[in-house]
């Protein structure tokens, strides 16, 4: 079943279409990555899915029910997001960020309790950053910090994880490292992935499927061998590409020309 | 830094709360202690056991004035450090203190016009203040609403604005009112606790703890607004409405106070901060312990300000500012600031 569906979504901002009939669906245990250049309506798609935005056309259905009937709560136990970078304002310890992914599953005046704090741990152990939790936020480097907001991510306990552009400010080996945990995520928790990314190598080794935007349109959908062509990537992002094949992994592989 | 490796329960809130009454319950025992007329620490025990009084003098000094004062004090450094650590969170700025949004510019204006009109310490003079600081809050609110919700800087930027203007009028008074008045306007400036009353802290007592209560309900959603309202929103708080109620509780206890003491600047800046630096920044923990922190420093502020120069006295404001800027700056220097980034 569809975790996720969207039927004929589009949002108008302003004068024009930011999205426009938008079709799509993803399941239990998938992993899609969405590409596309800059404005073609990648994080207005993420910010619809997530209900903070509302469609001005069409629905978007979050495990078979209508998302605009849930209050943000309901929808953070569901979906979490793992933004690109986060502000840390005081400095909280690790493990406190952590725990406060278990927000939407507390009601008022409660305190985290045993339960959560198993939740937190097994959730840091499995973004691989246990080790970390005493230790002041302030105190990581850029990739450990990502970990960190994945497990926070995983500690809603959510069905559906959406990341944007979570390997920006990453090195290579944390970029890797990244996309191996969402991939190991989805296969085994049966998590449903969305990762919007620039890193298209990398997206293709990874995802089971990829979703091309251009335009506030899908304009290619499917494998990524079927979607990442030296056609569809020199017409969506208009910059001429070679691309033939990863000799390792036989994924496609983008070569700027 | 002080980080707390421990993720905050209920003891630990329980202990530091504890711990923070004791110390406030101790201050309140000494400040009542100090003043120009002397009253031993044997006759005060006496009196406070309630046992009848010997000499009428010393009942009518700690019952009638060192005690209404400090009371209100209290109340004022609780409502003012509370107003502030929230005010920081939810704004995400560090200079964030509970008259950001205009509650004391607003007060303020409400004050001089009653004592330019002739109204008396009584009950006019608050009265115009609350009205005042109520009005000003909501002009605030009105021009920092935008379509997608109220941002944080415009918020900031429309407390500034709104505060320069008001500010502008009062000088206007100050400049052109007679001398009699001027003095009268010139303490309330300053915050001034000379004339406390039991009645206004009965008055201030249950506004004080309802919004406590109501901020407290948001001290979870407060630790997330901390991230950035989009990270809050991901995880669950509906911002807006967080907000919304943030605001009007910690104008409505803040206004209400001020409208009594006048304005007291400092308290809601310096106490969170220092807090923040010992106990970490969870607010389930900081809310509380910046309240009775707040209510300790204040008390004592005002302790000094009624001895340091005795028999006159100085307003409250100049003490909270003279002892609060170097202090605050130490701590700056030694803890490099560090966890605004």
């Amino acid at each position: 079943m569809a975790l996720i569906r969207l039927s004929d979504v589009s949002y108008t901002y302003g004068a024009g279409y930011a999205l426009q009939g938008i079709n799509m669906a993803a399941r239990k245990g998938e992993l899609v990555g969405i590409i596309g250049p800059n404005g073609s309506g990648k994080s207005t798609l993420f910010k619809i899915i997530d209900g903070l935005l509302r469609p001005s056309q069409g629905v978007v259905y979050l495990a078979g029910l209508p998302l605009a009937r849930k209050t943000r709560k309901q929808i953070a136990g569901q979906v979490a997001m793992v933004p690109q970078e986060n502000y840390f304002l005081f400095p909280f310890s690790v493990k406190e960020v952590v725990l406060m992914g278990r927000f939407p599953h507390k009601g008022i005046f409660q305190f985290e309790g045993d339960t959560d704090l198993k939740i937190a741990q097994e959730a840091m152990e499995l973004s691989k950053c246990d080790h970390l939790g005493d230790r002041s936020i302030h105190e990581l480097s850029g990739g450990e910090r990502q970990r960190v907001l994945i497990a926070r991510a995983l500690a809603q306990e959510p069905q559906v994880l959406l990341m944007d552009e979570p390997t920006t400010f990453l090195d290579i080996r944390f970029r890797k490292e990244f996309f191996e945990l969402v991939s190991s995520l989805c296969s085994q928790r049966g998590l449903c992935s969305l990762v919007i990314s620039h890193d298209i190598d990398l997206a293709s080794m990874y995802c089971h499927r990829i979703i091309m935007l251009k335009e506030g349109r899908i304009y290619a959908e499917g494998s990524p061998t079927e979607v990442v062509t030296s056609e569809n990537i020199g017409e969506v992002f208009g910059c001429p590409v070679l691309v033939d094949k990863n000799p390792v992994t036989q994924t496609p592989r983008v070569n700027i020309i | 830094m002080a980080v707390s490796t421990k993720p905050v329960n209920l003891i630990r809130v329980i202990k530091v709360s504890g711990l923070m009454t004791l110390l406030l319950l101790l201050g309140i025992l000494g400040a009542l202690l100090l003043g120009t007329a002397e009253v031993g620490f044997r006759d005060l025990l006496d009196l406070l056991s309630g046992a009848e009084a010997k000499d009428q003098m010393s009942y009518l000094i700690i019952f009638k004035i060192r005690l209404p004062r400090i009371i209100l004090a209290g109340l004022a450094g609780f409502s003012l450090s509370v107003g502030g650590a929230v005010f920081q969170a939810i704004l995400r700025n560090p200079l964030a203190e509970p008259f950001i949004l205009g509650v004391s510019s607003g007060a303020a204006f409400g004050a001089v016009l009653g004592i330019t009109a002739g109204l008396g310490f009584g009950f006019g003079i608050p009265a115009c203040a609350f009205a005042g600081a109520l009005t000003t809050v909501a002009i605030v609110m009105m021009i920092a609403r935008r379509k997608m919700g109220m941002e944080s800087a415009t918020t900031l930027l429309a407390g500034v604005i709104v505060n320069a203007f008001f500010t502008a009028i009062i000088m206007f008074f100050v400049a052109t009112s007679t001398d009699d008045r001027l003095h009268t306007m010139l303490f309330w400036l300053y915050g001034d606790l000379s004339q406390s009353r039991m009645s206004e802290s009965l008055v201030a007592l249950p506004v004080v703890a309802t919004g406590f209560f109501l901020l407290y309900a948001f001290a979870r959603h407060l630790n997330l607004m901390a991230m950035g309202e989009e990270a809050a929103l991901h995880m669950g708080v509906d911002v807006e409405k967080a907000k919304i109620y943030c605001f009007v509780a910690v104008s409505l206890i803040t206004g209400l106070i001020v409208s009594f003491t006048g304005l007291i600047g400092f308290v809601g800046l310096i106490v969170p901060h220092i807090l923040r630096m010992i106990i970490g920044p969870d607010h389930r923990l900081l809310l509380p312990a910046s309240g009775l922190g707040g209510a300790l420093f204040l008390i004592w502020a005002d302790t000094l300000a009624r001895t340091l120069v005795q028999p006159s006295e100085l307003p409250v404001g100049v003490i909270t500012a003279a002892m609060g800027a170097p202090f605050f700056i130490y701590l700056l220097r030694k803890k490099g600031g560090g966890h605004w980034h």
